[in-house]
């Protein structure tokens, strides 16, 4: 009989090494891998970002958490390709650091939180112009763009990425999320004209989810 | 009637700004040409006076600081980091993200060879013999600042899944630290004042940027002991915090020979000072972002704020650094007047 609540705690505790085994045996019992991924992985994500929300956790544990699902997916991916299915991804994001900005862990959670909640997450980097945005939104599908900025100084680079996505043949297409220290609800929203604003990881999540209505 | 004293609010703002404001900029050659900074400091202090004179900064006649100054990727460059200069922003250290056996392989640099150790040993006599002195301005960084430089993310895993590792890679990087604090001080009498100016520069404090990031009992493991390691080694000691200081303060009043404390915006600065004690010079930190975004009544309630919460005031600073451009002029006067004017001494 699969444990499949070993799976979920080993996400949630960040047992990284010990996932492979459990997958691995859930799989060989006949557990069906997106009930794995879905039921069990990213519900124990979810919980995970609860506890990171409400500072019973910080950065180290939610990555560990993330990783260890990442782990875990390793060993179902090839068992979906193999089925001729894939992953089931919920959504298509494209997300960056903005120009003048090297700052690079708060966007690394997101495209952790991301990726464990279902999305298929395309992280360009840091340092990013807008019209490299554009370029991957564009390239990749996006159902979204976020951007993350650590300093003030990013600000009208947020501005003008917002502004180019806006201005482009991807609006009413693609929505634009923003986030980061520097970032308000009211500079991002207000003023730039983005379609969300999130205040860490979790909250970026839900935020795009809202805006795919996904809740 | 002598004028009553205040507590001291600093200004400190970020490249961007004067190089938007007065064209004043920060690449490369802010580092490696001593009589470019020099010229930019005067450059600097007259810009002030003229602009928040009214307020008290800046000075009228600034005579020449020969400063030295490496931002805060000194040890990074020395372990290879890339540096990247900006004209308009502070140098930012990539990481390195090496492996576990890489990390074991370091060893402990030649202060006196490395690069750019080795060009700034050049500035100082330059400054020296021009000036007579030089003041430092050589910042250490913190253990797992600089640790997370070499190691990159993966360190936070490891804390978990290589505890051993970490602890020989934060020691590693504790030494160095020590190193080259007691290699620099010496020669200029003081510590880094760019990260932390309202720390007395004769303290040595480091950066704890990257502790916002860890638990209360992560640090316990994983901060604590080399913070003390360092303090032991080099006092009095200094932390500057990013952040809000409420999860870790109860540890960092374990630090031995502790005398300064910088805490960032979101802080519980009432509970923190009780924590810390009175005799903990304190620095509360206001947000650059309200100092851009928000009106100058908000600025000026967010300093009344913190003034409240300071008691006793006599060992009691706030400051707001980072202020990039578009920063109204009014808020840093509101700042700066709120101070002068609400937080009186006795």
């Amino acid at each position: 009989m699969a444990d499949l609540q070993a799976i979920k705690e080993a996400v949630s505790k960040g047992k990284r090494k010990d996932i492979v085994g459990l997958v691995q045996a859930a799989l060989d019992d006949g557990a069906d891998p997106n009930t794995i991924i879905n039921d069990y992985m990213i519900e124990a994500m979810k919980e995970v970002g609860a506890r990171f929300e409400a500072k019973k956790i910080f950065v180290p544990e939610m990555m560990i958490a993330a990783r260890t699902m990442q782990t875990g997916l390793d060993v179902i991916k090839p068992i979906l390709e193999s089925q001729g299915s894939q992953k089931e991804t919920v959504g298509t994001v494209v997300i960056g650091t903005v120009f003048g900005d090297l700052h690079d862990i708060g966007k690394n959670l997101v495209v952790l939180m991301l990726e464990s909640s279902g999305f298929e997450v395309f992280n360009i980097g840091e340092n990013v112009p807008p019209e490299k945005f554009l370029e991957k939104a564009k390239e990749h599908g996006a159902d979204i763009v976020g951007l993350s900025s650590l300093l003030t100084t990013g600000d009208p680079h947020v501005k003008a990425t917002v502004e180019a996505i806006k201005a482009s043949d991807l609006a009413g297409k693609v929505k634009v999320v923003c986030g980061g220290a520097a970032v308000t609800r009211k500079f991002a929203v207000d003023q730039c004209g983005a379609d969300g604003h999130a205040t860490d990881a979790v909250d970026a999540v839900k935020t795009i989810k809202q805006l795919m209505n996904l809740n | 009637m002598a004028e009553k004293a205040h507590i001291p609010l600093g200004v400190g703002f970020y490249p961007d700004w004067w190089k938007a404001n007065y064209g004043i900029t920060f690449g490369r050659d802010y580092y490696y040409d001593p009589d470019y900074r020099v010229e930019v400091g005067l450059k600097q202090q007259k810009a002030l006076y003229e602009r928040f004179g009214d307020v008290g900064l800046g000075q009228a006649d600034p005579q020449p600081k020969p400063l030295i100054s490496f931002g805060m990727v000194m040890l990074p460059a020395i372990f290879g980091c890339e540096i990247v200069f900006e004209e308009a922003a502070l140098p930012w250290a990539m990481p390195l993200n090496l492996s576990a056996e890489e990390c074991d392989k370091l060893v402990k640099p030649d202060l006196t060879k490395v690069e750019p150790m080795a060009s700034v040993l050049k500035q100082i006599d330059h400054l020296k013999s021009k000036y007579g002195k030089v003041v430092g301005d050589i910042n250490v960084t913190g253990v797992q600042n600089l640790a997370l430089k070499i190691r990159g993310d993966e360190l936070y895993m490891d804390y978990y899944e290589e505890p051993e590792f970490a602890h020989r890679l934060l020691t590693f990087c504790s030494e160095c630290i020590i190193d080259l604090w007691k290699f620099i001080y010496p020669i200029t009498g003081t510590g880094a004042v760019d990260v932390t100016p309202m720390c007395d520069p004769t303290i040595f404090c480091v950066p704890n940027c990257t502790v916002e990031q860890i638990s209360g009992d992560t640090y316990e493991e994983f901060g604590l002991p080399y913070d003390n390691m360092l303090a032991e080694a080099c006092h009095p000691f200094g932390i500057h915090h990013c952040g809000s200081l409420d999860p870790v303060v109860e540890h960092y009043a374990k630090v031995k020979n502790l005398v300064f404390m910088e805490a960032g915006f979101g802080t519980d600065f009432a509970a923190a000072r009780k924590i810390l004690g009175p005799d903990v010079a304190f620095n509360a930190r206001i947000s650059p972002v309200l100092m851009k975004n928000g009106t100058a009544e908000e600025v000026a309630a967010t300093v009344k704020d913190a003034i409240d919460q300071g008691a006793p005031l006599s060992n009691y600073s706030i400051d707001t650094v980072g202020l990039t451009d578009g920063v109204p002029d009014e808020n840093v006067r509101a700042a700066r007047r709120m101070a002068m004017e609400y937080g009186l001494i006795g």
